[in-house]
Parts: structure tokens; C-alpha cells; sequence
């Protein structure tokens, strides 16, 4: 039956293209394999035997049953009933709804298969009318009233403490009575409420479902800091002292909301981040310094400048670089890691350049001093010559008067004087 | 020739008159299928095109409009049609002619009949009022001049002044009084 009124859009693929509702029975042709309903494709090869959609020779031993699949997604179609203008607002899948109309549904026709004189009475009604109908007609209930008064009363009574309870009680409707659904609900206030309570209903169910989502998504976002929080940890241990000057970069502007996202997200770790990271920063590098300052200023000035301006948060920087005299620009904490990397090599490399220079200079001036040395030692050897001509110049004069004075006494042999003349001689030149 | 004595049986008359809920469901189902395609045809808007149930209430009667395609003789003009579908449509095409009286070689200028394949022999289930109305369409620029049902017109195609001037002869614009 293609009447049925579909609740839902209908996807376009499962529509026969005869009678542009979806398919019922779905039947595909063999041939070129073009699905239509059962009775549409059958009605049409009546009237031409050929496919309606390429016109090819096509008979109906030519049709099969389609897919399974297709025929579950068409069967499970939510439909109304089709009593719906009449009042029925029962909502099954269409495979259900057969069934409804057959058995359950008040609105539906039924026939009185009442029998009469040896006639089926056969006149057609409304379900629901076909109890007063066989009541009044057939004086059905009459008859048996004497005898079922008792069970009458007892089901009536049951029927009364029954207490049919209004559809819409879900949704608030404290009715509770003797009234059938059909005769409460027109003066039921709920019933002028159930589109809003529909709606809602639908709207709560999305809400839920997007909740349960949103819930996943902030559990794998909670995963997430915490990975996020434990990487952060090793980051920071493993950069020690340069971890603070990267969280204030961080919270420089281009960055800031990530941070302070961070820092909200992480709520505890956030508050006492800062808090912890005074001392790790504070301890090893007052106290661990103080006594390499001493110890190796007079060694390293520099390079003890350096690690000093390095291991210092900034709150003392000021002190440090004063009285470090500011022979080399002090480390900037707000720069980024890699910038003050650049920085120290820098520096290192301006240190090779200077130790090199140093050398040199060094190496220029040992030999200026060796021929300083030179010159002074061929100075004093010349003045060493001078005293000792003049020595000799003093021996000569000696010894000429002692020749003189030996000559004059007569005394000893020219023999024996030359011999003392001459080793006083040696012993002079030998000086 | 069939279609004639369908569409002047009334929408409803079912051969198998002994299941009367059938025949309903028939009606029924017929009448969702044009409601369906009038759905189709108020939402697409193709161009040029355009269709309607004649009376409220009464689904197998339509009235239409075709505008002539631009760059052909018929640009400019609009011409009315009418379609009633039969009771057992889309299984059988429904009966088409054209109120405004058409200069044309595959058109009665006094009935309004029109010979197109898709309307005869060539009809399909899966044809609609707008897929009828296009070829209604294009068969205005390109007539069938093999088989005329207006041979003068059919003689006088290849002579676009001449023709032109009995087009114009003939034609009376659209007036909405109907």
C-alpha cells in the first residue's frame, strides 16, 4: 500500500519511480536490474512489456525479489496510521501496521459477523462502535445481561477501578477515571500540550545524546591535559631553570590564551606551578654559586658571568650585573631558548677569537723580550770587554813597573820574572 | 486515441467494481502520486514551465503553461495546455492539448492534439507532468516534420518568414479567464 503517510523524509533511492513512494515489496527486473513495487512494475507490464525506466523488452517471469536489506529498510519505515484524520495517532513501522489496523486500531472498519437468522448481518462500522452496534442490534449483551449482570457488573466495576489513566499521564496528567482515553482526551489540558511536550521530548533526547558526546570529549580532553601535564613535567625537568623563562614566554601575548587556557584547565597545577618553581630556581643558584663566584671569579670572569646571569631569575639579575661590571651583556630570560643558545655561541666564539689574539699577542711580545734580552746580554758583554781592557790596561802598567822595579833592583833572573809576569798575565786573561 | 476515452471516463471508474476498497485504493494511490509530482513541480521550478490542478479538490485535472525556448520561432509566446490523467495513470499517459491554438507541425490547430512518441506508444510509468512539459517543450523548437498532424505547417517550417507570419495569425496570448 503506497497511502501511508511516512513520519520521517524518505531517502530518494528508496522511492519506485511509478508511484514516488517508497517501495512496497520491492521487486527488481532481472534484466537491467530497476527496482519497483511488487504491484507498480506488475500493473505497468500490463499496460507495456517493457522496463518503464529503458524501455527494454521485460515480462514479469523476468522480475525477482530485491536485496533483503533494501526491503528491511522499507518495511522499517515509520508510518501513521491511516486513521489519523479520524483521531488514531498510533506511529509503528509499516510492517507493524497491518497488524494495528487489523486487530487494534478503534477507527478502523470492521464488520458485524453477527449471525441472524442463518445471515451474516455484515454492516460495517468503526471498532469501537461494533460493541454498542451488536448491543443494540443484535440485543447481543442483553441476552446474556441477566445471566453475565454479575460478570458485567464485576467487568464494568473492573472497568471503573480500572481506572483508564490518560495517555499523556507521562508528561503529567494526574487523570485517573472511568473515561475512556477517547472521551478524557478531548478535555484533557495535556492534549493541547503534547505537540510542545513532543518537541521537548525530541529536543531532550538530542540534548542527552549530545551530552554523551560532549562527555566522551571531555574525557579524551582530560586525557589529554594529563599527558599534556605529564610531558609538560619532563619538559621542565629536563630544562631545569630554563623551563620558567619558556612559561613566560608562553604567556607573552600571541601565546597567552593557550596558556592561561592551560593554567585553567589545569586549576591546582596552575596555582602552585609558580610557587614551585621559586625555589628549583632560587636554591641551586644562589646557593650553589655563591662560593663558585669566589672560587672562580678570578679564574673565569666571564664564563662565570655568564652562568651566573643564566642561573639567576631575573628579580636578581640587577644585582648580579652590577656587580659583575657588565663586561659581558647579561643573558636576556625573556628571549626564547634557542635565541640565548645563539647568544652563547656567540659569545663562545668571540672568546676563541679573544683567547686567540690573546696568544698571538702574547707570542709577539716573548720575542720582542728574547731580542730585548739579546741585546742587553751583547751590551753587558761589551761592557764586560771594556772592564777587562781596562783590567789588562791596569796588569800592564803593574807589570811594567815591576819589570822596572826588578830591573832596578838586579836582583832575579829575567827568567824568573818573565814566568811570574807571564802567569799573572794568564790568570788576568783567564778572568 | 485510447487516452480520449479514458480521461472522459470519470478518475474513478475501476473496471473491478466488486472490491469497491480496492478501487478507493486505487483512487487513492493515483491521487498521492500527482500530489507527489505536484510537489516536485512547485519545488523544482524548472523554467518555463508550470502546472496545476484546474479545480481545487480535483487532482486528475491540470492546467499548464509552456513558454516558448528563446532562440526559437516560439520565443516569447506562452501557450496554454490541459492535462487529465486517467484512473490508471501513471500506467497510461495522460491526455494532453493545447488550449491556445499552436501553429505547429505535430499539433492540431483546432483540437489542440499533439502527436509526441512519449505521449503514445513511447509512455513510461516513470514519466511525470514535468518531464511531459519539457518535451512539450523542446518539441516547440524541434518539431517531428516525418509524421504532421498539420501538414501546411509542416510544408511552411522550413520558411521561418511564413511561417512566422500563420504562427502569428493564429496565435492568441494567454488570458487568464479560462
Amino acid at each position: 500500500m503506497s497511502l501511508y503517510n511516512y513520519v520521517d523524509p524518505i531517502n530518494a533511492n528508496l522511492t519506485c519511480c511509478i508511484c514516488r513512494a517508497p517501495f512496497t515489496e520491492p521487486t527488481t527486473t532481472l534484466t537491467c536490474a530497476h527496482t519497483f513495487c511488487a504491484d507498480c512494475i506488475l500493473r505497468a507490464l500490463s499496460n507495456a512489456p517493457s522496463c518503464p525506466v529503458d524501455r527494454t523488452p521485460l515480462a514479469p517471469t523476468d522480475l525477482g525479489p530485491v536485496n533483503p536489506i533494501v526491503r528491511s529498510l522499507v518495511d522499517e519505515l515509520r508510518v501513521e496510521c491511516v486513521y489519523k484524520a479520524d483521531g488514531c495517532g498510533y506511529v509503528s513501522q509499516r510492517q507493524v501496521m497491518p497488524l494495528h489496523l487489523r486487530d487494534e486500531c478503534d477507527y478502523a472498519e470492521v464488520r458485524c459477523e453477527e449471525k441472524e437468522d442463518g445471515k451474516t448481518c455484515g454492516s460495517s462500522m468503526r471498532r469501537m462502535e461494533l460493541r454498542a452496534h451488536q448491543k443494540k442490534v443484535h440485543g447481543l449483551w442483553e441476552q446474556e445481561q441477566e445471566e453475565e449482570s454479575l460478570l458485567f457488573e464485576e467487568t464494568d466495576s473492573e472497568e471503573a477501578k480500572e481506572n483508564h489513566t490518560c495517555p499523556h499521564a507521562s508528561i503529567g496528567c494526574p487523570y485517573s477515571g472511568p473515561l475512556e482515553p477517547s472521551e478524557h482526551l478531548p478535555g484533557c489540558p495535556y492534549e493541547s500540550l503534547k505537540g510542545f511536550f513532543t518537541t521537548n521530548n525530541a529536543k531532550m533526547s538530542l540534548l542527552t545524546e549530545q551530552n554523551m558526546v560532549l562527555r566522551h570529549k571531555v574525557d579524551t580532553l582530560e586525557h589529554t591535559v594529563h599527558m599534556l601535564r605529564k610531558e609538560m613535567n619532563a619538559a621542565k625537568n629536563a630544562l631545569g631553570p630554563w623551563f620558567r623563562s619558556s612559561y613566560q614566554t608562553m604567556s607573552l601575548p600571541a601565546h597567552g590564551g593557550v596558556a592561561r587556557s592551560i593554567a585553567g584547565a589545569v586549576g591546582v597545577a596552575s596555582s602552585d606551578l609558580p610557587i614551585r618553581m621559586q625555589p628549583a630556581v632560587a636554591g641551586p643558584s644562589t646557593a650553589g654559586f655563591e662560593d663558585s663566584v669566589d672560587v672562580l671569579a678570578p679564574y673565569f670572569p666571564a664564563q662565570d658571568e655568564m652562568r651566573r646571569g643564566r642561573w639567576t631569575p631575573s628579580s636578581m639579575a640587577d644585582s648580579v650585573y652590577g656587580r659583575a661590571g657588565g663586561v659581558v651583556a647579561p643573558l636576556d630570560l625573556g628571549t626564547t631558548l634557542e635565541g640565548t643558545l645563539e647568544g652563547l655561541r656567540e659569545s663562545v666564539v668571540g672568546l676563541a677569537l679573544g683567547v686567540d689574539s690573546v696568544g698571538r699577542r702574547g707570542e709577539i711580545a716573548l720575542t720582542n723580550e728574547t731580542l730585548r734580552l739579546g741585546e742587553e746580554l751583547m751590551s753587558v758583554r761589551a761592557q764586560m770587554h771594556g772592564l777587562r781592557m781596562q783590567v789588562h790596561g791596569m796588569m800592564m802598567d803593574r807589570n811594567a813597573s815591576l819589570t822596572m822595579r826588578e830591573e832596578a833592583g838586579a836582583g832575579m833572573g829575567p827568567g824568573g820574572a818573565y814566568l811570574r809576569a807571564h802567569t799573572n798575565f794568564g790568570s788576568i786573561t783567564k778572568l | 486515441m485510447e487516452q480520449v476515452t479514458s480521461s472522459l471516463a470519470p478518475p474513478r471508474a475501476s473496471p473491478k467494481a466488486n472490491v469497491a476498497s480496492s478501487s478507493q485504493q486505487v483512487a487513492g494511490s493515483v491521487a498521492k502520486r500527482l500530489s507527489s509530482e505536484l510537489m516536485t513541480l512547485m519545488m523544482s521550478a524548472s523554467p518555463g514551465i508550470s502546472a496545476f490542478p484546474k479545480h481545487d479538490g480535483n487532482l486528475f485535472e491540470w492546467v499548464g503553461t509552456i513558454e516558448g525556448p528563446s532562440e526559437t520561432i516560439y520565443a516569447g509566446m506562452s501557450f496554454k495546455i490541459s492535462i487529465s490523467f486517467p484512473s490508471n495513470y501513471p500506467y497510461v499517459a495522460p491526455t494532453i492539448k493545447f488550449d491556445t491554438p499552436c501553429y505547429h507541425p505535430n499539433v492540431d490547430i483546432t483540437g489542440g492534439a499533439i502527436c509526441l512518441d512519449i505521449l503514445q506508444d513511447k509512455w513510461s510509468a516513470v514519466y511525470s507532468v514535468q518531464t511531459i512539459l519539457l518535451s512539450l517543450q523542446s518539441l516547440l523548437g524541434e518539431p517531428n516534420n516525418a509524421s504532421p498532424l498539420n501538414p501546411d505547417a509542416a510544408g511552411l517550417w522550413n520558411n521561418p518568414s511564413a511561417f512566422k507570419a500563420q504562427l502569428m495569425k493564429h496565435y492568441r496570448p494567454v488570458t487568464d479567464s479560462s
